[in-house]
């Protein structure tokens, strides 16, 4: 299935994310969560309630609840350089399991950073199976280029990179890595990553985000092996 | 010595006050119903939403606990909503306060005496400055 169909797909089999606040406040909040309006209810909080907070439900079921303010630093994380790898803050893991399978419409890089980096987290404690990533832009890749060698040199895991066509000239090194590379309209619109678990299903995770106007992705994250599997028999 | 009169008075217009046909319970009842922290939290989500589902009322429960103790889960949801329909509502249901009918999942509040209401608004702020004073000494 095409990342654009993923992506629509994700979208359809939505959570219902309820925002209660103390003000009105939850409305510019909830344009960044779907397309659809229905997806997000603002709801003003009981008077008592000193705080605002996020209710998600998959249709009768209650996934989980966290503070609006755990929420909205979520949003706008601090990123953890690789080298701090397994440092990740519980809380924040705990939000991350929560939101998976949502479909976010404005995500921006930096967000988008730190979901990669706990799945590269994942993948390196894990330590086998394929690593998948895919850099719109040939310097992104530079950035993370030490990175990637590192985890592919020191774990069994096995690194695949995709870069456009046309930024990879033939005396390019990959070095413990595999390259692949694809036309601009594929790799040049999407962020992904994907981890195949190395063997065990629980394991699986990924992110596909389509980068729709400069620094404005839609995209999901996902532990399902599925949309994981699903994801990767799309690429080239 | 004659004690300072000058605070907040937070019994002015007490004369006025009038029970009429609304619920308003021996003190000894009320007082229990305001003894546990949940069950004051029950009933000042319900001044706000007099008629709401046992669902939406254990989001919000769980939710406002969230904003003091960090993100919770289906576990703590259903630890909630058990002590919610098997002990706290029940009990509010039988001293007349709420109408709690455990097979249609809804609670509704009753109508209540002014100083019912102002009892349960005076246990949420205590509560709240307990909570501000409690951040400051940490």
């Amino acid at each position: 299935m095409p990342f654009d169909s993923l992506l629509e797909a994700v979208a359809d089999a939505r959570k219902t994310i309820i925002i209660y606040t103390p003000t009105d406040a939850g409305t510019e909040l909830a344009e960044r969560f779907s397309t659809r309006n229905a997806f997000v209810l603002v709801r003003q909080s009981p008077a008592a309630v000193p705080a605002g907070f996020v209710v998600v439900r998959d249709g009768d079921e209650f996934l989980g609840a966290l503070a609006l303010e755990d929420l909205l630093s979520f949003l706008a994380p601090t990123v953890h350089p690789p080298w701090e790898l397994g440092e990740t803050d519980s809380g924040y893991r705990a939000i991350f399991d929560l939101l998976d399978d949502t479909l976010f419409v404005s995500l921006d890089r930096r967000q988008l950073l730190a979901t990669s980096r706990e799945i590269e987290d994942r993948a390196w404690r894990v330590g086998r199976g394929t690593l998948r990533a895919g850099f719109q832009r040939r310097r992104a890749f530079e950035r993370q280029r030490e990175m990637y060698r590192e985890l592919a040199a020191t774990t069994d895991l096995d690194v695949h990179v995709y870069l456009r066509a046309d930024t990879v000239d033939d005396d390019f090194d990959p070095g413990p890595l595999t390259l692949h590379t694809a036309p601009a309209d594929t790799v040049g619109r999407y962020w992904f990553l994907l981890f195949d678990g190395g063997g065990d299903a629980l394991q699986a995770c990924g992110l596909v985000a389509e980068e729709y106007s400069p620094d404005r992705y839609r995209g999901f994250w996902t532990y399902d092996p599925t949309l994981v599997a699903t994801a990767t028999d799309s690429l080239p | 010595m004659e004690r300072e009169r000058d605070g907040p008075d937070l019994l002015s217009g007490v004369d006025s006050w009038e029970l009429g046909d609304d619920v308003a319970p021996p003190p000894s009842q009320l007082f229990k119903a305001l003894a546990g922290t949940r069950r004051c939290h029950v009933l000042s989500i319900l001044l706000d939403r007099p008629n709401i589902s046992v669902d939406e009322l254990t989001d919000i429960i769980v939710g406002w606990q969230t904003t003091i103790d960090g993100p919770s889960g289906p576990d703590e949801w259903a630890q909630v909503k058990i002590e919610l329909v098997h002990a706290h509502l029940p009990l509010l249901d039988d001293m007349g306060l709420v109408a709690f009918d455990d097979r249609e999942s809804e609670v509704h509040l009753e109508s209540l005496a002014d100083p019912v209401e102002h009892a349960i608004r005076f246990a949420e702020q205590y509560e709240r400055v307990l909570d501000r004073s409690d951040r400051q000494t940490e």
